[in-house]
């Protein structure tokens, strides 16, 4: 059984627009498609594995009605679900796609409501009754406002204690203290900004010394992405460079690919793949994903047929 | 058809330290009448609900019902829900919980909801653990 932890979920809607007019006194525009969908990077990766059949309970916390929205809605999706609840709103974010740069979103998140001590405290006990049954926990993510920063450096450290294996996606200055936890693996998102372990990453060797870094503080593998479709995997023996061999992929909405990369290496490893396997295959679904309009592709063959583009190569010394 | 067919995968619920406040919380926000009762484990220990707590706010008031039809003072049961608020759930939780096994026949679940005058029977696996919740209206929608 696999947990994923959304500490700061919303309810994401997406507009594709083809362009937006100054009318008057207001900008304006008519989205000629929309998607809503509960959101958060965890619970993505809880919509994502329950596509391909792998139980899994989705936690976090949520409040009022946009929170009972998304635990409806997850749990048709047959999502186990052990939300803590808090007084305030859960937020909503929003994403325009504008056609013709769907690769380059405009997206509006809010920082999200304020966590009282009582509804951290609660959520930590319920955290520490759901080790007790699961094999993974997925972490993915930004905080709200109250989380003490070094909150997954703990998280992680609690699953450790049982030998939960843990997964950590999420960017800025919550990298550093979830790597000196030591997870099994950690993607930093790097979509807000390329500075990773006061690193600025902008080639190859610049990935491998922010890894690194990490893998100095015990976190046992790191993935990097370098674009939709390029990652380096490191870990304390081994550099692999993954890349598609395609140029450039059809965006249609690029919200929920790196979750479903996260989502497909979790899947691949329930079935016992190696990890750099199980890499390959979450570049695949992130690809994939991205020519889809949905958040996630739920169709196996373009995730198949995406598959065997990734090429998935050790990298030699000069980068050791 | 069969419980794990039918039933709602939420594991919410309180553990037997929680405060009555923290429970009232949890029931107005998620909008249950009632909640399973677990251990640090997850292990199902009892059950508890809105009836539970209007019954030690004013010990007599399902009686009072029976011969009246007006609640008899609004701030008594304002004053004692201020002093119990602190009690843990322990104290006020149904002990003697009944639970059913995801392999049970929808009919047996119907059978003890009716009988006992439920709303919600909690899910347990083989280590008694709580895997869900079986309502009423899950039966109500599946025979639809």
């Amino acid at each position: 059984m696999i947990l994923t932890v959304t500490l700061n979920p919303a309810y994401d809607l997406i507009y594709w627009v083809k362009e937006i007019e100054q009318r008057g006194e207001t900008q304006l525009s008519r989205a000629y498609r929309t998607h809503s969908s509960a959101g958060g990077k965890g619970i993505n990766v809880s919509i994502y594995l329950s596509t391909v059949g792998v139980d899994n309970i989705a936690m976090g916390l949520i409040g009022g009605h946009t929170g009972r929205t998304i635990k409806r809605s997850i749990r048709e999706k047959g999502i186990i679900t052990n939300f803590t609840w808090i007084s305030e709103e859960t937020r909503n974010n929003v994403a325009i796609l504008k056609k013709g740069q769907q690769d380059n979103p405009i997206e509006v998140n809010s920082s999200g409501p304020e966590i009282s001590d009582r509804a951290l405290n609660q959520f930590m006990e319920q955290y520490e009754t759901m080790l007790h049954r699961v094999s993974c926990v997925v972490l993915s993510g930004s905080l709200p406002p109250g989380i003490p920063k070094d909150i997954y450096r703990k998280l992680v450290k609690k699953a450790k204690d049982r030998d939960i294996r843990t997964i950590v996606n999420t960017g800025g200055e919550h990298v550093a203290p979830a790597a000196k936890a030591g997870p099994f693996l950690i993607k930093p998102d790097i979509r807000e900004s390329k500075d990773v372990m006061g690193k600025e990453l902008t080639d190859s060797q610049s990935i491998i010394d922010a890894g690194k870094k990490m893998i100095d503080f015990g976190t046992k593998y790191v993935l990097l992405s370098h674009g939709l479709t390029g990652d380096i995997l490191i870990s304390k023996d081994e550099i692999w460079a993954l890349n598609a061999n395609r140029e450039e992929l059809t965006v249609k909405n690029r919200v929920g690919a790196g979750d479903s990369l996260v989502g497909g290496i979790v899947y691949q490893l329930t079935e016992d793949k190696p990890v750099r396997e199980a890499v390959r295959y979450g570049l695949a679904a992130g690809m994939a994903s991205v020519e889809v309009y949905e958040k996630f592709c739920r169709d196996a063959s373009l995730v198949q047929a995406q598959l065997e583009e990734i090429s998935l190569k050790e990298m030699g010394d000069e980068f050791q | 058809m069969k419980v794990k067919d039918i039933m709602t995968r939420d594991l919410t619920a309180v553990r037997e330290n929680q405060s009555l406040k923290a429970l009232i919380f949890l029931l107005e926000n998620s909008e249950l009448s009632g909640v399973p009762v677990i251990d640090e484990r997850g292990t199902v220990v009892g059950f508890v609900s809105e009836r539970d707590i209007i019954s030690a706010a004013l010990p007599n008031y399902f009686e009072m019902l029976r011969t009246a039809s007006y609640l008899p003072d609004i701030n008594q049961l304002s004053r004692r829900l201020e002093e119990i608020k602190g009690d843990p759930v322990s104290e006020y939780m149904s002990k003697d919980v009944i639970t059913v096994d995801e392999d049970e026949e929808d009919i047996h679940v119907a059978d003890l909801i009716i009988r006992n005058e439920l709303n919600r029977v909690p899910v347990v696996d083989e280590d008694g653990m709580l895997s869900g919740i079986v309502q009423r209206i899950d039966l109500l929608g599946a025979l639809l």
